[in-house]
């Protein structure tokens, strides 16, 4: 009998000795889908699809909301950027993009430094975006003396991010944009801090917030104007294949380093317009 | 943690090249001088305007119009041309040579301003 039990108990213990290790090995992973997309509205998020993933992400700006005669902004003149992300590691990603009004072409890489785990042992995940972006208009646009460094610039940003319950999660990123070439009135650097969050109001449908707070460096000349910070808001609908953002936004551009550097909307002076996002996972 | 280690020197790498090309430089704008005995029509000012895409936003709808029917009222009535201080025109400085995005070239520039300083008449 008591040989039976002491049987008993260690075909038990030989049995539980695995699951409880994957217990342990399951709070060592990272939070289960913190965000929907790696793009929140124009704010880059910490997710990172596992190795091997592609992920196509189609970027439309419609023109300035003004009067119905242009049904708020569908027929004015649009922006567009096609991006293409591949996860190399968990953790690491690079792609690539290109965007219309602008002719910025980005090459880029993400890398989630730290994850949020899922037993809470690591509280947020710590992520570094960085991009070098061509600037594809004609060489005119440059100046004398054009070479091909001119075109050149970067955008570099650590996010951390928050995923607090299942339905919210909330990031605050700051970044430093660098222009290799710019107008004589202008600076070369910018900085910039942002804000982004998403709510989960049904399934998997939520609402979107951002705020971009552009340029510590309050030091430009002449008549240069500041850039303006970004607002927007929106509402996010998930599936396992597809992510679609519709929203409000100030930011006409897709390039981070030109919405934080460059952008001259002001939300509340109406400048807005109304803007969506397709993440088609593959 | 071999993985961390090699994810952590390939992003390394990678920022080591792109910071590697950061330069510092500015456009100057040439400085280009309109001849006094060189006649100036709105036509040509206009012509600017085709001519840099202007009115593909700034068309017949909206706020500011850069038509060809409907451009020199727009500009008298909006305030964006100053006869008094030819310089700070708006419709000079906003998108002068030096600023970011959509700029005049300098010729362009040159020419509307001196079309500014002779009084911005229609014809």
């Amino acid at each position: 009998m008591l040989k039976n039990i002491l049987s008993s108990l260690a075909l038990a213990c030989l049995i539980a000795m695995p699951v409880i290790a994957q217990e342990d090995e399951d709070g060592k992973k990272p939070v289960f889908d913190p965000w929907n997309s790696s793009m929140l509205i124009d704010a880059r998020t910490t997710l990172i699809p596992e190795k091997g993933a592609f992920n196509l992400i189609i970027q439309h700006r419609f023109g300035e909301i003004k009067t119905y005669e242009d049904i708020f902004g569908i027929y004015a003149a649009a922006n567009a950027r096609m991006a293409l992300n591949y996860s190399i590691l968990d953790n690491l990603m690079v792609g690539a993009s290109t965007e219309k009004n602008t002719k910025f072409q980005e090459f880029y890489v993400q890398y989630n430094i730290f994850n949020q785990t899922r037993s809470g042992s690591f509280p947020v995940t710590i992520s570094y975006y960085g991009n070098m972006a061509i600037d594809g208009r004609a060489k005119d646009v440059f100046g004398e003396d054009f070479k091909f460094t001119n075109r050149l610039s970067y955008f570099n940003e650590l996010i951390v991010s928050r995923k607090f319950t299942d339905k919210l999660s909330l990031e605050v990123a700051a970044n430093f944009s660098h222009f290799n070439k710019v107008d004589s009135l202008v600076q070369n650097d910018a900085t910039g801090l942002s804000l982004a969050g998403r709510y989960k109001i049904y399934g998997e449908t939520a609402l979107m917030v951002e705020y971009h707070y552009a340029n510590f460096t309050k030091s430009r000349q002449n008549y240069q104007p500041e850039p303006i910070p970004g607002l927007a808001i929106g509402l996010e609908l998930g599936t396992s294949t597809h992510g679609f953002q519709v929203f409000v936004s100030n930011f006409d551009k897709l390039s981070p380093q030109l919405n934080a550097a460059r952008n001259q909307r002001d939300f509340f002076k109406g400048k807005m317009l109304v803007g969506f996002n397709i993440t088609i996972r593959m | 943690m071999k993985t961390k280690i090699s994810s952590l020197l390939s992003v390394s790498i990678i920022l080591i090249g792109l910071l590697a090309s950061c330069e510092y430089e500015k456009i100057v704008p040439k400085v280009v001088t309109i001849p006094d005995t060189q006649v100036i029509t709105y036509a040509e000012i206009q012509a600017v305007f085709t001519t840099q895409g202007c009115t593909a936003c700034h068309g017949s709808s909206g706020g500011l119009s850069l038509a060809e029917d409907k451009s020199y009222n727009s500009l008298i009535s909006k305030n964006l041309v100053n006869t008094e201080a030819p310089e700070n025109s708006i419709i000079l400085t906003k998108i002068a040579p030096g600023h970011y995005g959509k700029t005049y070239t300098p010729e362009q520039s040159a020419l509307i301003l001196a079309w500014i300083k002779r009084g911005a008449k229609k014809d």
